[in-house]
C-alpha cells in the first residue's frame, strides 16, 4: 500500500510539476511575397534569404528565412517587433538601404516586400511536342542607366518535380548566352526531355535568367506540361 | 606515569616533526611551474613545439577526404561531396583566439625570461611570432580581416567587457602585419636550410612572398567580384595597392633566391621519380622550406599511404580513396608546350588502340607520372592493375563487379579475369573509379600502408618550387616578363620541357595552369582560386561536359571525370588484346561543385557576433 502511494506521489510529481517553465509554441505567421509592382519575383528555392532580428535580447542571432521559388516566404513567430532584412548581395535585385523593414507581428501578419529587380519576366510560354519542350520568354528591363546589368545567360530548365532551378533541380537544360540574345521580347529555347522514371507523363519547366555580377538567377513561374 | 610518557612523546613528535618549512613549501613533482619552464631551453622548446603542432591545416596528408572538395579528385567510397556540392557559408571557418592567446602568453612570458638561463630566448621569441603571423595568415585567407590581438587579454571582472571587444581589422592590415612581422624576425630566426620543421629565415621570406602575393591578387582581381567587399575594408583590398604588394612579393622571392640556400630538387635522373621524391626525401632536400614532420614509432605518423595506396597491393583492407580526375590529368601538357585532350578516337571516328595502357599518357609533362599513378605504372615494385573490362567485337562490354572478377568470354571454356585488381568498377569502394590513383606523398616504404605503422613522409607546407611560381606571377603582373619567364621556365625545365616559354606564351592563364599542375594535391587550390576570384566561375554549379579548352583559367571544371582503359576481345582482329579508352563520369557524381559569392570569406559564427557586437558579418551570406 505504501509503495503504491509513493508511486502515485512520484507520478503526480512527474506529470504535474513542470508546467511552470514551459513556453507555448509560436503561433503567429508572418508571410508575404517579394515583388515588383505587385508581381512576385520568382527565384531558386532555398537560395535567397531574409533575416529577421528581434532586438533587445542578449543574443544577436537572426531568424533565417529562405524565400520560396515563387517569391513567397512565411515563418511562424512569437508576437513582437521584428526587423526584416533581405540578405545583402542575394537575389536578382538591386540592394538599397530601404531593404530593412520594421514589422510588428501580432497574430497572422502580411508583409510584402517591394524590391527593384534588374529584369522582370513579362511572359513565359511553354509547349511540349513529342520529347521536345519549347519555351518563349519575354523580359522587361527594369533598371537602366548606371544600375543596368547585362544578361549573362538564359536557361530553360525542366525537372520531374515542381522544384525547378539550376542547383541540381533539373533533369535537362539548354541555354543561350546573353550576348546572343537580340531581342528581350523574343528569347526562344528548346530542350529534349530525357527518359523519365515510372513512365511519368508530365514535367515542369521554367526559364532562369543569369544576370551579370548577380549570383541568384531570376526565374519565370514553374509550369506543368503534359507530354 | 606511562600515560605521561606517551603524552610527552606525542608532544615531542607533534611539535618537532614539522618545523621544517620545506615540508609545506615543497615543489610538486608532477606539475611544472611557470618559472621552471623559462629557465631551461628544453622546457621552453617543448612548449613551443606544442604551439607548432596546433597550426591549422585544411588539405593535408591526414585529411585525404578534403582533396575531393573541388575538381582535383574523386573519392572512392566517400561520395557525399559529389552528391551535395554547394559549399556551406561556414565551410573553412577558422576563428581560434584561444590559440592566439596562448601564443601571446608565450611571447609575453618568454620576453620576461632571463637570457642567461634561457639562452635561446630570442630565437624562441621570433619563432612564436612566426607562428602567430602564420595563424593570422590562416585566419585572413579564410575570414578576411580579423581582430588583431597581440597580447594576452585579461578580464577585470568589472562587469563590463567592452574594452575586450576588438573590431575587425581591414583585410590588408592583417596582410601588412604578416609582412612586417616576417621582416622583423627574419634576422633572428635560425638561418639554417637543413631545419625543416621549425621557422627559419627561409620560411620568413617564403611566408612574406606568399602573403604579399595573396594580398596583391585580391587587390587586382577583387574588381571582378564587386559584391565581395565590405564598406569598412574588412573584406577586399583597394586595387591601387596591387602593384605595391606584387613588388613586395617579388622582392621577398628574390631575397630567398639570392640567399642561395634553397634550390629545386634534382637528384634523380628519371624526372617523374624526381618529382615524386621532392616530398619523400628527408636527407639534404634543398627544395623543401617548411614542413609538418612525422616520425615512425613516435605516435606522430600520417595515414596518406594507408588511405590512398593502390588496392591491389594494399597492406590493409583499404586504400585507393583519392582518384585524381581526368580534369587534372589532361591538364598536364605535351612536351612541346601544347595542351591536348586524351583522344580515344582518331579524326575519322575510329577507335584508337594501344599495346600498353601507359602509351596513352606518353610524351607529357613528367610531373604527370610523378603526381598520379596511371594505368600500368609501378608502385612498391608491383604494377597497378587498372582496366575496366573487355570490349567485344560488337561493342558490348564484359566486366565484373568486384576486383579481378573472372568470367568466361564467348568462345572460351574457362573463366578468366575480366577487370583489373584495382578496378575501375563504378561505385566500388577503393577501386580507381576515375582510372587513376594518386602518387604524390605516397610512401614507398614497406609497412607505410599498415594501420599499425603509418608513414613518416612529411607534409610540405612551403617549398622552393612554389616560391619560383610566386615570383613568376608577381613579375608577370608587374610587366617584368623576362624575369617572369626565367622563373617559370626554371620550374618547367625540371618537369622535362626542353622548349622554353616565350613572352607571347606567358599569360595569366599560363600562370594559373602552371600552379595547377605543379602544386596539385599540396593544398593550394582553394586559396589560389579564391584570391584570383575564379572560384565562382570554375565551380559554378552548372553541369557541363569535360572541357577541351585546357589551360583556360576560368573554364568550368566542377565534376571529376575519369578515363577507363578496356581490352579488346576480338580473336582474329589485329587489335585483339590491345587497349582502348573511354571517358566516363563516375555515376556517384550527382551534382556539380557550386561556389557562391558568400563562400569567398567564411561566415563568422553568430556566437562570436553576439559576444562582440563590433564584429561585422561577411558579405553575401545568410
Amino acid at each position: 500500500m505504501r509503495q503504491l502511494l509513493i508511486l502515485l506521489a512520484v507520478s503526480l510529481m512527474l506529470f504535474a510539476s513542470c508546467e511552470h517553465d514551459n513556453y507555448s509554441q509560436p503561433e503567429s505567421v508572418l508571410s508575404g511575397v517579394v515583388h515588383y509592382n505587385g508581381k512576385p519575383i520568382h527565384v531558386a528555392s532555398k537560395q535567397v534569404g531574409m533575416e529577421l532580428y528581434e532586438h533587445g535580447w542578449d543574443k544577436k542571432h537572426n531568424i533565417g528565412i529562405n524565400i520560396d521559388q515563387d517569391g513567397s516566404y512565411s515563418s511562424k513567430l512569437f508576437d513582437g517587433d521584428y526587423q526584416v532584412v533581405l540578405t545583402p548581395g542575394q537575389g536578382p535585385w538591386k540592394m538599397t538601404q530601404a531593404d530593412t523593414t520594421e514589422v510588428k507581428v501580432n497574430g497572422d501578419t502580411k508583409l510584402d516586400i517591394a524590391v527593384e529587380p534588374y529584369y522582370m519576366v513579362e511572359s513565359a510560354n511553354f509547349s511540349a511536342a513529342g520529347t521536345t519542350v519549347s519555351g518563349k520568354l519575354t523580359l522587361d528591363q527594369i533598371l537602366t542607366g548606371s544600375d543596368a546589368r547585362d544578361i549573362e545567360k538564359v536557361f530553360l530548365y525542366i525537372n520531374s518535380t515542381a522544384f525547378v532551378d539550376g542547383n541540381g533541380n533539373n533533369i535537362a537544360n539548354s541555354a543561350v548566352l546573353g550576348a546572343d540574345v537580340s531581342s528581350l521580347s523574343d528569347i526562344n529555347l528548346q530542350v529534349e526531355v530525357p527518359e523519365l522514371l515510372d513512365a511519368q507523363t508530365y514535367i515542369f519547366a521554367r526559364f532562369g535568367i543569369k544576370i551579370a555580377n548577380t549570383e541568384d538567377m531570376l526565374f519565370s513561374e514553374a509550369v506543368k506540361l503534359d507530354l | 606515569m606511562k600515560r605521561y610518557i606517551s603524552l610527552l612523546a606525542l608532544l615531542v613528535v607533534v611539535f618537532t616533526a614539522c618545523d621544517d618549512d620545506k615540508f609545506l613549501t615543497r615543489q610538486p613533482t608532477n606539475i611544472l611551474s611557470e618559472q621552471a619552464i623559462w629557465e631551461n631551453n628544453d622546457m621552453a622548446f617543448s612548449l613551443l613545439s606544442d604551439l607548432y603542432a596546433r597550426i591549422p591545416e585544411y588539405q593535408t596528408v591526414n585529411n585525404s577526404g578534403s582533396f575531393g572538395d573541388f575538381d582535383e579528385a574523386f573519392l572512392s567510397g566517400w561520395y557525399g561531396q559529389f552528391e551535395n556540392t554547394t559549399y556551406g557559408y561556414s565551410n573553412w571557418r577558422y576563428w581560434d583566439y584561444g590559440y592566439i592567446r596562448e601564443i601571446n602568453l608565450f611571447i609575453e612570458n618568454c620576453g620576461k625570461a632571463d637570457e642567461k638561463l634561457l639562452t635561446d630566448k630570442n630565437v624562441f621569441l621570433a619563432e612564436a611570432r612566426a607562428i602567430r603571423a602564420i595563424v593570422y595568415f590562416e585566419m585572413v585567407k579564410r575570414m578576411g580581416g580579423v581582430p588583431l590581438i597581440l597580447e594576452p587579454l585579461v578580464y577585470d571582472f568589472g562587469g563590463d567587457p567592452t574594452y575586450l571587444q576588438y573590431p575587425r581589422k581591414k583585410e590588408h592590415e592583417i596582410y601588412d602585419f604578416i609582412i612586417s612581422e616576417m621582416d622583423e624576425i627574419k634576422g633572428t630566426l635560425l638561418n639554417n636550410w637543413e631545419v625543416k620543421s621549425r621557422a627559419t629565415k627561409g620560411l620568413a621570406l617564403a611566408v612574406k612572398c606568399r602573403a604579399a602575393l595573396y594580398a596583391a591578387s585580391i587587390a587586382k582581381y577583387g574588381v571582378n567580384t564587386p559584391s565581395v567587399t565590405l564598406p569598412g575594408g574588412e573584406v577586399g583590398i583597394a586595387a591601387s595597392k596591387a602593384d605595391q604588394y606584387y613588388t613586395t612579393s617579388l622582392n621577398a622571392a628574390k631575397e630567398l633566391m639570392q640567399d642561395g640556400s634553397y634550390d629545386l630538387y634534382k637528384k634523380k635522373s628519371d624526372l617523374s621519380d624526381n618529382f615524386a621524391n621532392i616530398f619523400l626525401d628527408k636527407a639534404k632536400n634543398k627544395e623543401v622550406i617548411w614542413v609538418r614532420d612525422y616520425k615512425l614509432q613516435s605516435g606522430s605518423v600520417q595515414r596518406w599511404t594507408q588511405t590512398n595506396q593502390p588496392y591491389s597491393m594494399a597492406e590493409e583492407q583499404e586504400g585507393g580513396r583519392i582518384n585524381p580526375s581526368l580534369n587534372l590529368v589532361q591538364s598536364f601538357e605535351m612536351l612541346d608546350n601544347t595542351y591536348k585532350s586524351f583522344d580515344t578516337e582518331d579524326a575519322a571516328g575510329n577507335t584508337l588502340y594501344f599495346d600498353e595502357p601507359g602509351q596513352m599518357f606518353d610524351g607529357r609533362d613528367a610531373r604527370l607520372k610523378g603526381t598520379i599513378i596511371i594505368p600500368g605504372t609501378f608502385f612498391k615494385g608491383k604494377q597497378v592493375d587498372i582496366w575496366a573490362g573487355y570490349v567485344l567485337a560488337d561493342g558490348s562490354i564484359v566486366t565484373g563487379t568486384n576486383f579481378g572478377e573472372r568470367k568466361t568470354l564467348p568462345g572460351k571454356d574457362l573463366p578468366q579475369q575480366v577487370v583489373g585488381y584495382d578496378g575501375p568498377v563504378d561505385g566500388l569502394e577503393f577501386s580507381a573509379q576515375t582510372g587513376f590513383y594518386v602518387r604524390k606523398h605516397l610512401d614507398p616504404t614497406i609497412g607505410s600502408g599498415e594501420r599499425g605503422t603509418g608513414s613518416e613522409v612529411w607534409w610540405v607546407r612551403y617549398r622552393y618550387g612554389e616560391v619560383l611560381l610566386n615570383a613568376a606571377e608577381a613579375a608577370f603582373e608587374l610587366g617584368q616578363t623576362t624575369d617572369a619567364l626565367s622563373y617559370i621556365n626554371e620550374v618547367r625545365e625540371r618537369a622535362g620541357f626542353e622548349t622554353d616559354l616565350t613572352a607571347s606564351d606567358l599569360t595569366f592563364d599560363r600562370i594559373v595552369h602552371e600552379r595547377k599542375v605543379e602544386l596539385a594535391f599540396e593544398g593550394h587550390q582553394l586559396w589560389d582560386m579564391k584570391r584570383w576570384r575564379l572560384a565562382h566561375k570554375v565551380w559554378n554549379g552548372e553541369q557541363v561536359e569535360l572541357t577541351s579548352n585546357i589551360g583556360i583559367a576560368d573554364e568550368v571544371s566542377n565534376r571529376p571525370y575519369g578515363l577507363w582503359p578496356y581490352k579488346l576481345y576480338d580473336p582474329g582482329n589485329p587489335n585483339d588484346g590491345k587497349y582502348l579508352f573511354k571517358q566516363v563520369l563516375p555515376s556517384r557524381v550527382k551534382q556539380a561543385d557550386r561556389f557562391r559569392m558568400g563562400n569567398y570569406y567564411s561566415s563568422i559564427s553568430e556566437d562570436v557576433i553576439s559576444k562582440n557586437p563590433k564584429i561585422v558579418k561577411n558579405p553575401n551570406q545568410n
